[in-house]
């Protein structure tokens, strides 16, 4: 990879992680973490949403009119979601089946349309695709955490139903770790996605992030 | 840029997302149709799971009606009709299963009627409908488990399978 875009990977991925940074595009993060299944199955979701649109709105950037460039966001976003909704439908429905409130809102994801508007309408393709695959690996890398606590502390297990997903290579069961008086329900609920949430970003902090101001 | 460029831009660039979400759809349109297929197979199966007598398929009733966010798909079994006796009469008016086929209520709210997050539903086996939707309406919503938070949603479960009844008789 390139320097110059090896860096804007790592400020998308990881100095403005969308989740831990930003605190964007909580709905979904706190509503699907249930799981790692889940989890992951909006992690690519929306990395399919961000990085097709991103793409999309880059190339396109010198022939909207200016006036015109959030209708034409909100267009490219739809369209996007829709072809993943009908992808998830098609390839993974029973996972869809489950989580397709939060499939259908990714529309909606400020997350999205904020890198839309403050990256990808400003630069070049390839750094707009690059951006979009950091902000989707940061994003990934915050639910898919906060799904494996949910689901262990919540659930006592681990991986649940991802053979919906990743066909033999997941499982149905899962591995289970936690056996059932020591598991607390309440993570999987959501007051429970918060009170998770919360801690992790407080530990993200604390750990990683200590002094740290969000750059640009 | 001249300014016309914008607005052409902007028409070609919802062409190009027209021509994207029909090919998806042209690509996909089968397979969906397959699951959805194959999910509701696995609900009657479920539906049927308790009888073994093979005429049960025929009875089914598939009813629709209106919940909190869209319509909600049911199947209703009624149990099976015996010989004409007062006390048979009675019997011939029960329910043996109702189950959900498609619905968009709120997660982690209203989807407490499939039997993937609660038993709730299983409830239904064994009410008796009564002479006419309404009567049986007031009957089951004091027979069957109160669901706080999620009031319309109840309520359309239980129209829908008096109606499914109703329209049985």
């Amino acid at each position: 990879m390139k320097p110059e875009n090896s860096s804007t990977f790592n400020n998308a991925a990881w100095h403005n992680n969308p989740a831990w940074i930003q605190l964007l595009g909580l709905c979904p993060l706190l509503a699907v973490s249930t799981s790692v299944a889940n989890a992951l199955g909006l992690a690519l979701a929306s990395a399919f949403v961000l990085t097709g649109s991103a793409a999309l709105i880059a190339a396109t950037r010198h022939v909207i009119a200016t006036h015109l460039r959030l209708p034409a966001y909100v267009l490219v976003i739809a369209t996007f979601t829709t072809c993943a909704v009908l992808l998830m439908q098609a390839f993974a429905f029973e996972l869809y089946e489950r989580i397709a409130l939060f499939v259908q809102i990714i529309v909606t994801n400020c997350m999205i349309l904020g890198r839309a508007e403050a990256f990808a309408a400003r630069n070049t393709t390839t750094r707009a695709i690059v951006d979009a695959l950091g902000t989707a690996m940061g994003f990934a890398f915050a639910i898919i955490i906060l799904g494996a606590t949910r689901e262990l502390f919540g659930a006592g297990t681990l991986f649940a139903n991802t053979r919906e997903l990743l066909g033999p290579l997941g499982s149905d069961a899962g591995i289970t770790l936690i056996s059932q008086p020591y598991r607390l329900g309440i993570l999987r609920t959501p007051p429970g996605a918060f009170v998770v949430a919360g801690l992790l970003v407080a530990l993200g902090n604390w750990l990683f992030y200590k002094g740290y101001k969000a750059s640009e | 840029m001249k300014p016309l460029v914008g607005y052409v831009g902007f028409i070609a660039l919802a062409l190009i997302a027209g021509v994207l979400i029909s090919t998806t759809q042209w690509l996909t349109m089968e397979q969906i149709a397959a699951n959805q297929k194959a999910r509701e197979q696995a609900i009657v199966a479920d539906l049927l799971g308790g009888t073994s007598e093979p005429t049960a398929v025929d009875r089914l009733c598939r009813s629709s009606v209106r919940g909190y966010a869209g319509t909600i798909e049911l199947l209703v079994l009624p149990a099976e009709r015996p010989a004409v006796t007062d006390a048979a009469h009675q019997a011939a008016r029960q329910i043996a299963a109702v189950r959900v086929l498609s619905h968009r209520e709120t997660p982690g709210i209203g989807d407490f009627i499939t039997t993937d997050h609660s038993p709730w539903v299983l409830g239904f086996a064994g009410l008796v409908h009564q002479q006419n939707p309404h009567d049986s309406q007031r009957r089951w919503d004091t027979e069957l488990d109160a669901v706080s938070g999620a009031t319309i949603t109840r309520r359309a479960m239980i129209q829908g399978v008096a109606n499914a009844c109703e329209a049985r008789e």
